[in-house]
């Protein structure tokens, strides 16, 4: 019994992020609030990763509130003008009834340019099969991770030989069950965490890490510690 | 039975014979332990750690010449051969402020550089922290009395997008992604010096001592944590601090260090709640580490760590500047925190890569997706002022080696003097030049870019 206590301790532990966030089973929650009744460290840390939970959902929140990327761009450059409007109040004194129209057509200008951009921006992406288009994939494929991926699913840290086309990068992720996360950093650093199916086939951080490494495209491939 | 026993101890004779064998036991029990005290950290318990604002630091006088007193355990010597000790006064003065104030001791520790005894007291229930320091502070016999107050390893969010340089000539394979190596001309550099010698503390979580990278550097370990000597090793941000500082060059594996010939002291004074966040430390801790550091003869004083103004901290900075010791910290966007960027002496490092203003006389380094070493031999990028700080720590080694006597305002004036201006596609940014700062204190000695 007495030597239950220290595995009791461990599991309530790693346990701590789930309960933190709210997403803890119901049989869990039971003995782990239980244990952390007698357990300070616990308290603390429960205390310091729910700032965190907090912290992380009220960013998200307003990242989903901000919408798409051409919402955002419309967004600034509403905010711009709202901000120029504010820098010229003397110009701005006009009839109550004055100000209403100019502030339409701000609108209509703003929409029409976002439109533009956005148009921009699809031409070049059909146009162009470059490597700038490449590098753009990969952004936009981090920003919506698969479902089903866990937050603490194994993860690689890698780096891409400057010469690596897309189609072999795309072929070397999805030979080793990866999934592009996070990334590119300022040195070309991606972390691509590892699929459900691939982990169910025994596939671990540091057994991909070490076949990749040996890819010459592939400069840096490292097992990420969760 | 009972009788003939109460006749013996009413024996006098007995008695005095009794009290001298007790005497000798207790001289051979403080024998052997003085002889076997092979760890002679304190300890920090898991209660100061999980609730810091039961405790309290308070320092008394503890002259070096006052006669060694017979206190019982728990004080401990620095293991260098030193003796100091707990004067009698001292021992005297700690249990009366004990019993006046219902003060708990936790611990107690004599600091040698500061002729003054620490000890830590557990507050009594239903007095706040504050009221109690306050009581404290009007009391002659206090030299110190503070919170026990919490510090941080130095952290930046992740970076993301953008380019790098590519450095060329090292043989380590991932030389060619420290785009910050190449920044700080460490190549170049290493023609000149590569710290030979030069003792680096650094005060932070463990070290991975034995990754491969860094493997017969170190020239001593210290935990002031606990006694976990797996644990130390699987520490990650010491680990990453004592790489870019110290690895290995030219070794086929892994990266380059800036001074990749010093020795390495690691005190453990941080701790990690889990294996990925950042370190932890407090008042407590961190002034054994530094007293230590200054008993051991460093030479450079890595603390990639922020947190509040300490009174005790900040007397051994000043303690450990005076001895000529120079001390590299982490400069934190936190406004409130003063250590221990701010301190007189201390070189202050911030990142590179801020965009705010570059008139505050800070000492900038690389700190963004900077590849160096974690534990069990692993390798990974991370991002922080705490890097900056280990690059520059690295620098100032390489320039001491080449003059042990620079201080700390000259050590300045040469790493600010070499700052540069680098243009990349992500906006300039402005970093130290390890060869240009060593051209400064080596005559005829050139850093062109003819490698």
């Amino acid at each position: 019994m007495g030597a239950r206590i220290p595995d009791t301790h461990a599991e309530a532990w790693s346990l701590l992020p789930w309960l933190a966030n709210g997403r803890i089973a119901a049989e869990e929650r039971e003995w782990v609030d239980a244990h952390i009744q007698s357990c300070a460290e616990c308290r603390a840390e429960l205390a310091q990763q729910q700032r965190v939970a907090t912290q992380m959902s009220t960013d998200g929140a307003a990242r989903a509130e901000s919408g798409s990327d051409e919402q955002r761009s419309f967004n600034k450059l509403w905010a711009r003008i709202e901000a120029s409007e504010a820098a010229a109040p003397a110009a701005q004194i006009v009839s109550a009834g004055g100000s209403r129209a100019p502030r339409m057509v701000r609108w209509l200008a703003a929409a029409v340019i976002v439109q533009a951009v956005a148009l921009g921006v699809l031409v070049y992406a059909a146009l162009s099969g470059g490597s700038a288009a490449a590098d753009k994939f990969i952004t936009v494929t981090s920003v919506t991770p698969r479902m089903g991926l866990r937050a603490d699913a194994p993860a690689v840290r890698v780096v891409f030989a400057p010469g690596a086309s897309i189609d072999t990068i795309n072929t070397l992720l999805t030979h080793q069950g990866l999934q592009i996360v996070d990334g590119p950093g300022t040195a070309g650093n991606f972390t691509a965490a590892l699929l459900p199916d691939a982990v169910a086939s025994g596939a671990s951080a540091e057994s991909v890490a070490s076949v990749m490494s040996k890819d010459p495209n592939v400069r840096f491939a490292q097992p990420v510690a969760r | 039975m009972f009788a003939s026993r109460s006749r013996l101890l009413a024996d006098s004779r007995f008695r005095v014979a009794r009290f001298i064998a007790a005497a000798l036991v207790a001289v051979a029990f403080a024998i052997s332990h003085v002889a076997f005290a092979a760890q002679p950290e304190v300890r920090t318990p898991p209660e100061v750690r999980a609730d810091p604002n039961q405790f309290i630091v308070v320092a008394v006088a503890n002259p070096v010449t006052g006669r060694p007193a017979a206190v019982g355990g728990t004080a401990h010597g620095y293991g260098t051969g030193s003796n100091y000790r707990v004067s009698a006064t001292a021992a005297t003065q700690i249990r009366d402020l004990s019993k006046q104030y219902s003060l708990t001791l936790v611990s107690e520790w004599p600091i040698e550089q500061l002729q003054m005894h620490c000890v830590l007291f557990r507050i009594p229930s239903g007095t706040t922290r504050d009221a109690m320091i306050e009581k404290l502070r009007a009391d002659k016999r206090v030299l110190i009395v503070q919170p026990l107050n919490e510090f941080e390893s130095a952290t930046a969010p992740k970076a993301e997008g953008g380019a790098q340089r590519t450095p060329g000539g090292f043989d380590d394979p991932y030389a060619k992604l420290q785009a910050n190596v190449s920044a700080l001309d460490v190549e170049e550099a290493h023609r000149l010096s590569r710290g030979a010698g030069i003792r680096v503390a650094i005060i932070d979580t463990g070290v991975d001592i034995s990754h491969p990278d860094l493997v017969g550097r170190t020239a001593l370990t210290r935990n002031y944590i606990d006694n976990d000597a797996a644990g130390f090793r699987a520490d990650r941000h010491g680990t990453q601090v004592a790489g870019l500082i110290a690895a290995a060059a030219n070794n086929g594996i892994g990266i380059v260090g800036v001074a990749p010939d010093v020795r390495l002291l690691a005190f453990k004074a941080c701790w990690q709640p889990n294996a990925t966040s950042s370190g932890r430390c407090n008042s407590f801790t961190l002034a054994q580490a530094l007293a230590d550091a200054i008993a051991q003869k460093s030479q450079v004083i890595n603390l990639s760590l922020v947190g509040p103004s300490d009174p005790l901290l900040e007397a051994l900075v000043a303690k450990a500047t005076e001895a000529g010791i120079i001390i590299v910290g982490a400069v934190s966007p936190d406004p409130r925190f003063d250590f221990p960027a701010k301190l007189p002496g201390v070189l202050p490092v911030g990142e590179a890569e801020t965009t705010g203003a570059v008139t505050d006389q800070i000492i900038r380094a690389p700190s963004r997706d900077i590849v160096t070493l974690v534990p069990n031999g692993h390798y990974d990028f991370a991002s922080g002022s705490s890097l900056a700080t280990a690059q520059i720590t690295g620098v100032v080694a390489l320039l001491l080696a080449k003059d042990q006597k620079l201080g700390s305002a000259r050590m300045r004036s040469l790493l600010e003097q070499s700052t540069e201006k680098h243009d990349t596609t992500r906006g300039p940014f402005l970093s130290v030049n390890a060869c240009t700062a060593l051209a400064q204190v080596i005559h005829g000695a050139l850093c062109g870019h003819t490698s």
